[in-house]
């Protein structure tokens, strides 16, 4: 979440760390800027420079950091990277959400929509280390919203880490 | 929060695409903000879910990733961020704002002590902005 969110989110909740598994960001002592993990991640050649051929994630995410189309990501291109305001890539703005097109929140009294979402697993070291001895794979955990139905009320919190 | 009504309410913490993947559409990452791309498969969005966890210390709550159609962030119209109460009669009990501007962690208390048959919390007015926080999504 970005440092909005995080503030809330501290406020709101008691604290309690699990680190599970190695993430796929890089560390921030590496890169402080957007175009230093860029170099970083992609520049295999180290000519300062990232060429299409380069880059791995997809000519989708390729043309959103390639402003000016010319096939190569360079310094120049993301001097103001860091602050609000970069260059919009296609597709979706503030609200759009992603893939899907920005519903209607749902209403109070309305039904809840339901949902059927993968748990992120949390860590049990020693459990997870004998299992992982013992060839188990550990199950995935799902939850579904109207399992809650009857029991106990549900608050979401829905946000991302940027 | 959790450590108050957290035996009686049930808190998720649904994480949905990033609002600001320094390859995404509104880019945003470095000076101090999570340099982060924007996750293309499921594991990716959880590897990025379990950073935000552990750097937030929210090591407390159940994390549920949303799939990569975004297919329930959708449906609760949630992007960037947004709170919601569900009743026991699973129907909608608390909307939030969209946030940030909409995102009041005060008013989903509020909405969980109404569930609850608790006595409302008295709160000082606040004064216009604060309680906002700059910048956002």
């Amino acid at each position: 979440m970005n440092l909005v969110l995080p503030a809330t989110l501290m406020a709101l909740f008691a604290l309690g760390v699990q680190d599970d598994k190695q993430p796929d960001v890089l560390p921030e002592d590496k890169a402080e800027t957007v175009w230093e993990y860029l170099l970083i991640k992609y520049d295999a050649n180290e000519d300062g420079q990232v060429s299409e051929k380069e880059y791995t994630r997809g000519a989708e995410h390729w043309k959103r950091l390639d402003k000016n189309a010319d096939g190569f990501l360079s310094e120049d291109e993301f001097a103001s990277s860091g602050r609000r305001g970069g260059r919009r890539g296609s597709g979706r703005g503030a609200g759009g959400g992603g893939r899907m097109a920005p519903a209607e929140a749902p209403k109070v009294g309305a039904k809840a929509p339901d949902f059927n979402l993968l748990v992120l697993p949390k860590k049990e070291k020693e459990k997870g280390a004998k299992d992982a001895k013992d060839g188990k794979a550990k199950k995935p955990e799902f939850v579904k919203l109207s399992s809650f139905k009857g029991k106990k009320p549900v608050a979401l919190i829905f946000g991302s880490y940027t | 929060m959790k450590a108050t009504y957290g035996k009686d309410v049930e808190f998720l913490v649904v994480y949905i695409r990033e609002a600001h993947a320094l390859d995404g559409a509104s880019p945003r990452g470095g000076n101090g903000n999570p340099l982060v791309e924007e996750p293309i498969t499921l594991d990716e969005r959880s590897s990025v879910a379990t950073t935000c966890v552990a750097k937030l210390d929210l090591g407390t709550l159940k994390t549920l990733i949303d799939d990569m159609d975004d297919s329930t962030s959708a449906s609760y119209a949630s992007f960037p961020d947004r709170l919601y109460m569900v009743g026991k009669d699973g129907k909608i009990a608390y909307a939030g704002g969209r946030g940030p501007r909409g995102f009041e962690p005060d008013e989903l208390e509020d909405s969980i002590r109404v569930a609850l048959e608790l006595p409302p919390i008295e709160r000082k007015k606040k004064a216009s902005g604060e309680g906002r926080r700059r910048g956002g999504n």
